[in-house]
This record gives structure tokens, C-alpha cells and sequence, in this order.
């Protein structure tokens, strides 16, 4: 990559992703860091992942000219772990967002991806990575309990598969109610987050939360954890990851009264609208901005 | 000014990441920007002005993640070390 970079005469290299490349091959450098949930509870992680990241993680933060996150949460993680000096100035606060064009999608392009996928008329959806810090344990006991009451809910997974018990992956695979997706393409995804019932995302951490906007925006309800309240603020469906009762009740009353999904689906709209792509690229551009005018880049 | 980004996150599986930098693609295509956006793919380098990136999409292969081929290419090392 450096030497790519020096080629192309790259002023400014951004990495989407945590890490910068061994050398330095631009002038300046951005990093956007999603999180660092491997600091905050190692056995969330692989022991793979956790070498790479000790080694190259503080290499990163102390050589990138400016750091990005996604939420306030991330900049208090990473204060409160990496001790360098002037760190806190070149941390700043980027919120993620969705484009537009993924809402244009067309109700005959939602029902052949329905088709194509044997998806079910009726389920509770769930977009992640397979790892503890997702809690899936949570999500199926939910579900297990619902589908008692509800005998034609389903439980769409849409994910990758990197650290999950052989319990767990088991009742996955054995239920018939639950469908797994590894890898869709990114606009089928959208069709499916129209087609859902709700949204569950019970995770016991998230930096932001990326599928929370997406199913926001494809107005569904969503359930989720307090992971996610800098997001979703006052949204009424926040539970703790633990409270599977209490999960299971406001899921009920999603399902049962069609009000309470107009009302909170009214709600998100309103709160997630500020979360586009358009509003991440000029805030991007801001920072930008400011650096390469006052020089502190 | 040029403006580099990492863009091998667009040529692998389903992950937030990639549903980030492909959102943020999208929104930097539509603001008008005084200086050029290079893509650095694992075997190419793109202008962001010169692709359709919806299309462009579509004739990416699908790869592997880096973790998971790193750890597939330590274990086989390991099973063949054991094996010799």
C-alpha cells in the first residue's frame, strides 16, 4: 500500500477500518475507528484478531493525524485504554449514515428477492456479525418464547459466522423457523429489512450500530439494547441484554398492535434522519477543511 | 490534493464495514470536492469520478476476509508442520 500511495501522490490516506498500513505512505493520515470491543472484554474476540490488533492498534492511534468515531462512546473507550500524548485533540465525533438510493427499491424488486431467497411472509430480523459482544443467546431465547405465541414468526439472521458456541450454532441450524444468510448483496439486504416484521439487535455493545440506520430508514420498528441509547436516545424499545422478559413483551406488543409500530416507526424517522450519507461526507469534509486551512493536520 | 482510501473492505463479505465505506462512497460521489478520491483495491487503484460504484460493485468478486484467510494460513501451516 505505501508505495501505491507514494505512485498515485496521495496527500491524505484514509483507512475505513482501525488500522494503518506498517509504513506511512501519504502525508497525512485518518483512521475511522468503529470501536475497540476487544479492549473492553477480550473473550469477545478471536486470539488471532487480538495479537493483530495489540500490535498494530496503538501503532495507528499515535501515527493518524486525525481519529474518527462513530460515537461519543468510542472517544471515552479509547481515552480511557491508550494513554498518548495528544490524543484526545485529534479524536473526532463522525456519525455514520445511510443513503438515500437504498430506499428507492421497488415493491417488485422486494418480492423476487423474497422468492429468491425462500424468505418467510412473517419474521423478526437480525443483521450482525455471529460474536458474543452480539448476544445471541438473548436473540434466541426470545425468539424460542415468541414462536410459542406466534406460530407463524420466523427468525431471519443475516451475518457472519466468526465466534459462536457449538450450542448455539446448533439450535441455528436445527430450528426451522430460523433462516441464515451469510453473505447477501448489499441491496438485497434492503428488501429484506422491508419485508421484516421488526428489527432485534440485543447486543451488549456496539459502537454505533450501522444496521440500526439501515432499519430505521427502511422504517421498521426496532428492539434493541441500551447499546445503542447515544443513537436512539429516548426510543421506548431499550432494554437491558439480559431482560429477555422484557424483550419478549415489547415484541409482543409490536406484533399484536399495529399502532405502536406506526408510532414508533414516526419516532425513528424523525430521530434517524439526520444520519444520511450526505451529512457523513460533509462532516468528513469539515474536518478536512479546518485541518488543511489552520495547518494542524 | 489527492485523497486515498482503502477500499479492499468493498471486495469482501458482508460486514458493517463495508455497509459503512460503501455509504460514505455514495455521499462523497454526490458533493462536489475540489480534489481527487482514489480507490485502492488489493490489485487496482480507481478514480471515485470515474466509476459507477452501484455497478461497479457487482463485478467484484467475493472474497474471503483477511482474518479468516490469515487464520486458515496459520492453521494449515501448523497441520503440516505437525504432519511432517
Amino acid at each position: 500500500m505505501p508505495k501505491r500511495l507514494k505512485k498515485f501522490k496521495i496527500d491524505i490516506f484514509f483507512s475505513p477500518n482501525n488500522f494503518l498500513p506498517i509504513l506511512k505512505g501519504a502525508k497525512k493520515e485518518i483512521i475511522f475507528l468503529h470501536d475497540i470491543f476487544w479492549k473492553i472484554n477480550p473473550s469477545w474476540k478471536g486470539m488471532f484478531f487480538k495479537i493483530y490488533a495489540t500490535l498494530f492498534q496503538k501503532m495507528s492511534l499515535k501515527r493518524a493525524d486525525l481519529i474518527l468515531v462513530p460515537s461519543r462512546k468510542v472517544k471515552t473507550d479509547l481515552l480511557k485504554y491508550y494513554f498518548l500524548k495528544g490524543l484526545e485533540e485529534k479524536i473526532k465525533l463522525l456519525y455514520e449514515g445511510v443513503d438515500e438510493i437504498w430506499m428507492t427499491i421497488q415493491d417488485k424488486e422486494i418480492f423476487e428477492i423474497k422468492k429468491k431467497f425462500s424468505l418467510p411472509d412473517n419474521f423478526l430480523l437480525f443483521v450482525g456479525n455471529f460474536e458474543p459482544r452480539k448476544h445471541l443467546k438473548t436473540l434466541i431465547l426470545v425468539f424460542e418464547k415468541l414462536k410459542k405465541e406466534f406460530p407463524d414468526l420466523n427468525l431471519v439472521i443475516v451475518g457472519k459466522k466468526i465466534k459462536i458456541s457449538k450450542e448455539l450454532w446448533q439450535k441455528i441450524k436445527e430450528d426451522k423457523k430460523i433462516h441464515y444468510f451469510s453473505n447477501l448483496p448489499y441491496f438485497s439486504l434492503f428488501a429484506i429489512y422491508r419485508l421484516a416484521q421488526i428489527f432485534f439487535l440485543p447486543s451488549f455493545y456496539e459502537g454505533f450500530g450501522f444496521p440500526l440506520l439501515e432499519a430505521g430508514k427502511s422504517n421498521i420498528p426496532i428492539v434493541a439494547s441500551f447499546a445503542v441509547k447515544e443513537i436512539l436516545q429516548d426510543h421506548p424499545f431499550l432494554k437491558d441484554p439480559h431482560d429477555i422478559e422484557g424483550f419478549t413483551q415489547v415484541i409482543r406488543e409490536i406484533l399484536k398492535k399495529p399502532y405502536l409500530r406506526q408510532k414508533i416507526v414516526k419516532y425513528q424517522k424523525q430521530r434517524l434522519k439526520e444520519f444520511s450519507s450526505l451529512n457523513m461526507v460533509k462532516n468528513f469534509l469539515s474536518f478536512l477543511d479546518f485541518f488543511l486551512k489552520t495547518d494542524k493536520f | 490534493m489527492n485523497l486515498g482510501i482503502d477500499a479492499t473492505y468493498l471486495e469482501e463479505e458482508f460486514s458493517g464495514i463495508k455497509s459503512f465505506l460503501l455509504n460514505f462512497l455514495l455521499g462523497l460521489k454526490k458533493e462536489k470536492i475540489p480534489f481527487e478520491v482514489f480507490l485502492f483495491f488489493k490489485e487496482k487503484v480507481l478514480k471515485l469520478s470515474e466509476i459507477d460504484l452501484l455497478s461497479f460493485l457487482k463485478t467484484l468478486p467475493k472474497k474471503k476476509t483477511f482474518f479468516i484467510k490469515l487464520q486458515k494460513s496459520i492453521f494449515l501451516s501448523f497441520y503440516f508442520a505437525k504432519k511432517a
